[in-house]
């Protein structure tokens, strides 16, 4: 586990996300990059439903390929527990309505996020290039990549942002803001899920903003 | 006629034989003396008579067997060509023996002026030489004592070492006996395992931050290789490095400059390349530290 | 068990033990150490010394409205291995008729990070009460043995101030699986028999003993 950048993709207007997919493919093919199968990065949001408690608790369940036996829970003050999949079970067995009485949180409906895609390793590089799904529609590209070698952030940053920009252009500029803080500690799979939660919940802002102006789409 | 020949021979040997044999007997009796006890002296000189009487015979025979041979001839078939061997006073022998010692004389000559200018380039290395070219001598033979280095003599430079070089940090295993496992780590960028034989160094692994330097059974993993192709290139370049600072005589400053070098890896991720001024080359920051003056390169970049 | 719902879903998408069988009792603290060797002899790795614990655990509670049922959640800290956190989840335990050999409860385990507490008090949770457990695990196939004396803590947050709860340890024999096998409860009983009378291993009804505790 290194440290790894995300960041979103630009899907011009003329164009379709699966072109704009196929062509950054074509590059990171073009630089020697091979494929190495597929991954995917999910979110699911559960709400509290507590009368005694000061305010509703937004708590987000995610899972990450690289970390298989793994499930991340944020919650919405940014606190993150690690834990091993079966914790997914107790936060359903919470979400659980039995023999008539209420569950303590409650899924909520058409928040389900996913960002799915080809895996790429070019030596010690990792290229994820996901499309991001939110309730089964498509809301634009995130692209990862991963330095796994290192796991200080301010120690390879230069290198990074020189091959991200081999095939991306000027997108990564400044590391993401999550990295930016913690340049230079010690890099955890628990901020890489950071990350994805901020993108995500940009994509659902825009989601819900975009819905009522072209609800085609 | 040959056959006669051949016939008279052997008939010559045979009485040859007969006769040493007659006189051996006749010396025999003169040897042993003659014992007589029953005053029988007569029986005694006859059968001494007798005995004289068979040398004699052989010897006529021998004699009558001599006179039928005739001289072998001289002239057997390969020695005609004896006539045709070069006389030693018409080779240029000695001429040429005189060239080849004014040559020895002038090679050992020269040997003595160069002497001179390359023993005082010896002295640059091996300072404990000065002194009288006799002890230079002895000292020359002393055999190198680096791989021989005392355990409490091993950590006692190890942990000089430690304390001098701020950016790494070394502990000392001894898993096999009294060969020193050294592991070194450098600050959050990688991990490397160190196998001495006294103070030598015999081997080098390197692996990354994470990476476990153990393996399953709880044993220092000298033999597996580091999962990230940018650690196993540094380890290639960390093997021919211990090759290149080898020193047997002076094992201390070989390792010292070994780790010294080692060291410049600590700006692994973060130096860029000093010839094309990149970080980013083929899935790899500069990977190649210069064995001098440690500035970074790629691997296609190196001087 | 529960055939609806996501918790339905999950029991049949994933292969997770999810089933605890099993059976208690308690020892005298005098007679431990005669159980201790007899587990020795009966259970696997004779050769090597018992593994000890010494775990701190605290039980938390989700208490909501009357219509909410209350949940609790066990978060168990290793003080050996301090680096070892762990939440568990267990149901009410069922007594079941007289052809259940064993008590069967619900049993999810899932190892966490270290700010396990701090997140459960964030999503809501309160700590019910908290106790010591320290004591030793044998393990026979897929049986466990666990022997533990229980403490109480005499300053919240400290846990080198404990006071033994009892005179006796408790015995637990389980056997976590995915779902109601006959054979186990046989395996167990047998096992349980073999450890009698140095301890009765048996089917306690919690609700009983809540009960009989509550009326005295």
């Amino acid at each position: 586990m290194g440290v790894v950048c995300v960041y979103p993709y630009p899907v011009p207007e003329e164009k379709s996300g699966q072109q704009v997919v196929d062509t950054i493919q074509k590059q990171l093919e073009l630089l020697g990059a091979h494929k190495s199968g597929n991954f995917f990065v999910d979110c699911e949001s559960y709400q509290s439903n507590l009368q005694t408690a000061t305010q509703q608790r937004l708590l987000h369940l995610f899972h990450n390929s690289e970390q298989p036996a793994t499930c991340f829970s944020v919650l919405d003050n940014g606190m993150c527990l690690v834990s091993d999949l079966l914790f997914e079970v107790l936060i359903l067995k919470l979400a659980e309505k039995k023999s008539g009485k209420d569950s303590y949180y409650q899924q909520r409906k058409g928040f389900k996020v996913e960002s799915k895609g080809q895996r790429y390793e070019l030596g010690d590089f990792i290229i994820k290039v996901g499309s991001v799904i939110v309730a089964s529609n498509f809301r634009g590209i995130l692209i990862e990549v991963e330095y796994s070698p290192c796991v200080i952030p301010s120690e390879c940053w230069n290198l990074m942002k020189e091959f991200i920009q081999s095939f991306m252009g000027n997108i990564a500029e400044n590391p993401p803001a999550h990295i930016k803080s913690k340049m230079d500690t010690v890099y955890t799979p628990e901020d890489t899920i950071q990350q994805y939660l901020e993108h995500f919940n940009n994509f659902r802002k825009a989601t819900s903003a975009s819905v009522p102006a072209t609800p085609n789409r | 006629m040959a056959d006669n020949q051949t016939d008279a021979l052997i008939e010559a040997i045979n009485f040859t034989q007969m006769l040493r044999a007659s006189v051996t007997k006749v010396f025999d009796n003169l040897a042993d003396g003659f014992q007589d006890s029953q005053g029988n002296e007569k029986a005694l000189l006859n059968e001494f008579q007798k005995s004289l009487l068979a040398v004699n015979n052989d010897f006529n025979e021998l004699e009558r067997v001599g006179n039928g041979l005739y001289p072998l001839s001289v002239n057997s078939p390969n020695s005609v060509h004896l006539s045709i061997d070069p006389a030693t006073d018409k080779t240029p022998l000695y001429s040429q023996l005189i060239q080849s010692y004014k040559w020895s004389n002038k090679a050992h000559e020269l040997a003595g002026y160069v002497i001179g200018p390359l023993d005082q380039n010896a002295k640059l290395k091996r300072s404990m030489l000065i002194g009288s070219t006799l002890q230079a001598k002895k000292l020359r033979r002393v055999p190198p004592s680096g791989h021989a280095a005392t355990t409490v003599y091993v950590d006692n430079i190890v942990t000089r070492l430690d304390q001098k070089m701020p950016d790494i940090s070394m502990s000392i295993t001894r898993p096999l006996g009294s060969s020193a496992i050294l592991q070194v780590s450098l600050g959050k960028i990688l991990k490397a395992v160190v196998a001495l034989r006294g103070l030598i160094i015999e081997w080098v692994t390197v692996k990354g931050y994470q990476e476990d330097l153990y393996s399953e059974d709880g044993k220092v993993d000298l033999w597996s290789q580091s999962r990230y192709q940018v650690f196993r290139k540094v380890n290639d370049s960390a093997t021919a490095a211990t090759l290149h600072f080898y020193s047997p005589h002076n094992a201390e400053l070989a390792l010292q400059s070994f780790l010294h070098w080692f060291q410049s890896y600590k700006t692994l991720f973060s130096a860029p390349c000093s010839k094309c001024g990149k970080h980013y080359h083929q899935g790899s920051p500069p990977t190649w530290r210069d064995l001098r003056n440690t500035d970074p390169y790629h691997d296609v970049c190196k001087p | 068990m529960d055939s609806t719902g996501p918790m339905g879903q999950v029991l049949s998408s994933r292969v997770a033990p999810l089933l605890e069988n099993f059976l208690q009792g308690s020892v005298l603290d005098t007679s431990k150490d005669v159980l201790i060797h007899r587990l020795r002899g009966l259970c696997d790795n004779a050769e090597n010394q018992p593994e000890i614990f010494h775990d701190h655990e605290i039980v938390f509670i989700m208490q909501g409205n009357p219509n909410q049922q209350p949940m609790y959640f066990h978060v168990r800290h290793s003080l050996i291995h301090p680096e070892s956190w762990h939440v568990r989840y267990l149901g009410v335990a069922e007594v079941g008729d007289k052809n259940k050999l064993t008590l069967i409860r619900h049993c999810v385990d899932a190892g966490a990070s270290s700010n396990v507490v701090d997140f459960l008090n964030e999503m809501g949770f309160k700590i019910d009460y908290e106790f010591i457990a320290k004591g030793y695990f044998f393990h026979k196939g897929r049986m466990k043995v666990t022997v533990s004396k229980l403490y109480k803590i005499l300053q919240p947050g400290s846990t080198d101030q404990v006071e033994p709860l009892s005179q006796s340890h408790l015995v637990e024999l389980s056997v976590v699986a995915p779902r109601v096998q006959e054979q186990i409860g046989e395996d167990m009983k047998n096992f349980a028999e073999q450890l009698k009378p140095l301890v009765l291993l048996e089917k306690i009804d919690h609700k009983r003993l809540q009960q009989s505790l509550e009326s005295r």
